[in-house]
């Protein structure tokens, strides 16, 4: 189906062409041109505080148009309050923040015209059935009543959810729900999708179906911001990524490289070791413990396999390097908080 | 905050949050229209035929009936506006996250504030019209100018849905509503719905008189009865004004809870 550019007076659209969810939109989105657009998203020194707790600490960054752009932290980091000060439900404390070349400090409307938002809690609408929950949040947005019900129809097939268009929300399944979400997100064909943790408390099947769709989406180039503990998501999903831990900036790259420049390629995990040192070993081998794991890095399997028999009478897993060592190196594996 | 939250509101889309409400309660009409008026239609008949009957002087001139049916109209459409911008509001607010949803849109602070305040000021206006009916077999509208007691009401409930807004989008648990439905419902029994005001001590009569819902009883009584003078003329400029002024509270109270 092919739908034509929505058309009001305010929320004029003529911005370039995109695609979502299949469905071909043939002039852009709900918004204005933005003025001298380069990225998707630029911070610069981006600070928020509530009274004397600093949540997000002068940070850095730029998310280009198109790609997938991960938030990693553990809980508090500030990954939320940085998604929602992009998306001006949040003001700043200081620094500056464009989101499509608008100002979020002035342009708010604009901004939240551009963007997509699956928050971390579910808020669809449980006085509303699954199909009215789409329409009505399509008139926030101005779209027209017969193409908000053309999209919400597309979106719903996408989404998987066509047969339980008339369901009421209480009634959907967790995973349902967050489909409906991220159509909800869909329905004002965003420039930028923000995804709040998308698949916490999901069980894996509905993790790995979300993330199918969600690469889909990926394909068709919207710009996708997405935080998450899930580093397997992260690495799945996201072209660069940083890592935040109490409101800094502590890495910043694509997740290969990221794993290349914090930790080896390799890693042998031995369990249940309590009490023993880490052995002595070759130079380019680098072993840490922490409670009763040790971990040996290497930048090749073979520096590993000679430890497997050291520690025979151990469980071990000799296995790729990922970002969850990153992370758990840079945020530090014994934190608990 | 510079200049009038008031003048944030955009009113295109203060009604696209006005209609989802009215969606919601089209689906609901059964439990939403009909229950919430029995009680008034009852109390027509207690007052009227049962106190009234006891109560042979006329009152400020007019039968008891007509007197205390000018006061229940005004006083159901109130008590209407007061529940949706107090549990209807804190439901949609904090248990629904509705108005997080809302303010991911273009939507602005203000003009959901506004959508939602005037949608409770239309549940209002709208029992008001159906209690009408019922005085209308009373045979209590006596002048045309009845007609405009539905805009009266509309607008003095708007000022009281604000006032309750303003309290929502102020308060941490919904408990603390024990404290605003005390007080507002002790107001409504001094507001001259049942009896005339100048039967109060002097003091509450002050009270009474400062509070915008006694000009809202009187005024809509008067447009009942044709007796429109001055005094109708500034009760109506309190409404608006009263009205105007808890509008802007409301809108940065919930301004103030919605932004951090």
């Amino acid at each position: 189906m092919r739908i034509s550019a929505f058309s009001n007076p305010s929320r004029k659209q003529n911005a370039p062409s995109s695609a979502v969810a299949g469905i071909k939109v043939s002039q852009g989105n709900h918004c204005e041109q933005s003025p001298g657009r380069r990225h998707a998203v630029e911070a610069h020194r981006l600070m928020k505080k509530y009274g004397t707790f600093t949540a997000v600490d002068e940070i850095d960054f730029i998310v280009e148009r198109g790609e997938s752009f991960g938030l990693l932290g553990p809980n508090g980091a500030g990954k939320s309050t940085t998604m929602r000060m992009i998306y001006c439900r949040t003001p700043l404390t200081s620094g500056h923040l464009l989101v499509e070349g608008w100002d979020v400090r002035h342009d708010q409307s604009k901004i939240k015209a551009l963007v997509g938002i699956v928050p971390q809690e579910n808020n669809l609408d449980p006085d509303l059935n699954v199909i009215d929950n789409l329409n009505v949040y399509a008139r926030y947005f101005r779209i027209p009543a017969g193409e908000a019900q053309d999209r919400a129809e597309e979106l719903l097939d996408f989404m998987g959810l066509t047969e339980k268009r008339n369901t009421w929300v209480e009634a959907l399944s967790g995973g349902m729900k967050r489909r409906l979400i991220v159509a909800r997100a869909l329905m004002n064909n965003p420039k930028v999708l923000v995804l709040d943790e998308p698949t916490t408390g999901l069980d894996p099947h509905v993790r790995h179906d979300l993330w199918d769709r969600l690469r889909e989406l990926r394909r068709r180039q919207i710009t996708i911001l997405l935080s998450t503990h899930y580093m397997e998501e992260a690495q799945t999903l996201c072209d660069r990524l940083i890592i935040m831990d109490r409101g800094k900036i502590l890495a910043l790259g694509k997740p290969l490289d990221l794993i290349e420049r914090n930790v080896s390629r390799f890693v042998l995990e031995v369990h249940e070791v309590d009490g023993r040192s880490p052995l002595s070993l070759a130079p380019k081998v680098i072993a840490e413990a922490h409670g009763a794991t040790h971990y040996y890095f290497a930048p090749s399997p073979e520096l590993l396999t000679p430890l497997i028999s050291k520690y025979s009478d151990h469980k071990s897993l000799l296995r790729p390097s990922n970002l969850e060592d990153v992370f758990l190196k840079l945020t530090g594996r014994d934190r608990l908080d | 905050m510079s200049g009038s939250t008031l003048l944030q509101i955009d009113f295109f889309d203060a009604f696209a949050v006005w209609r989802r409400n009215y969606d919601v309660n089209l689906r609901l009409w059964k439990a939403e229209v009909l229950p919430p008026l029995l009680e008034p239609a009852v109390s027509i008949l207690a007052f009227g035929w049962g106190i009234g009957s006891l109560i042979a002087a006329k009152v400020t001139g007019i039968p008891y009936l007509m007197f205390v049916g000018a006061g229940i109209l005004v006083v159901t459409g109130l008590v209407r506006a007061i529940l949706e911008c107090t549990y209807g509001a804190y439901f949609r607010m904090v248990y629904q996250s509705t108005y997080d949803a809302i303010l991911s849109t273009p939507i602005g602070v203000a003009s959901l504030g506004a959508g939602e305040i005037l949608w409770a000021a239309s549940k209002a206006a709208f029992d008001s019209l159906l209690i009408m009916v019922i005085l209308l077999l009373f045979d209590i509208l006596h002048s045309p100018m009845s007609v405009l007691i539905p805009v009266v009401i509309m607008v003095g409930a708007t000022g009281l849905a604000a006032v309750a807004f303003a309290y929502t989008a102020s308060i941490s648990s919904i408990y603390q509503y024990n404290y605003f439905i005390g007080v507002a419902f002790s107001s409504l029994w001094i507001c001259g719905a049942y009896f005339p005001v100048d039967r109060l001590p002097l003091v509450l009569q002050y009270l009474s008189w400062a509070l915008p819902i006694t000009s809202v009883v009187d005024l809509s009584r008067d447009l009942m009865t044709g007796r429109l003078d001055s005094w109708s003329m500034l009760e109506a400029a309190w409404i608006i004004v009263s009205a105007l002024l808890a509008g802007e509270i409301a809108l940065r109270r919930l301004s103030k809870r919605m932004y951090q």
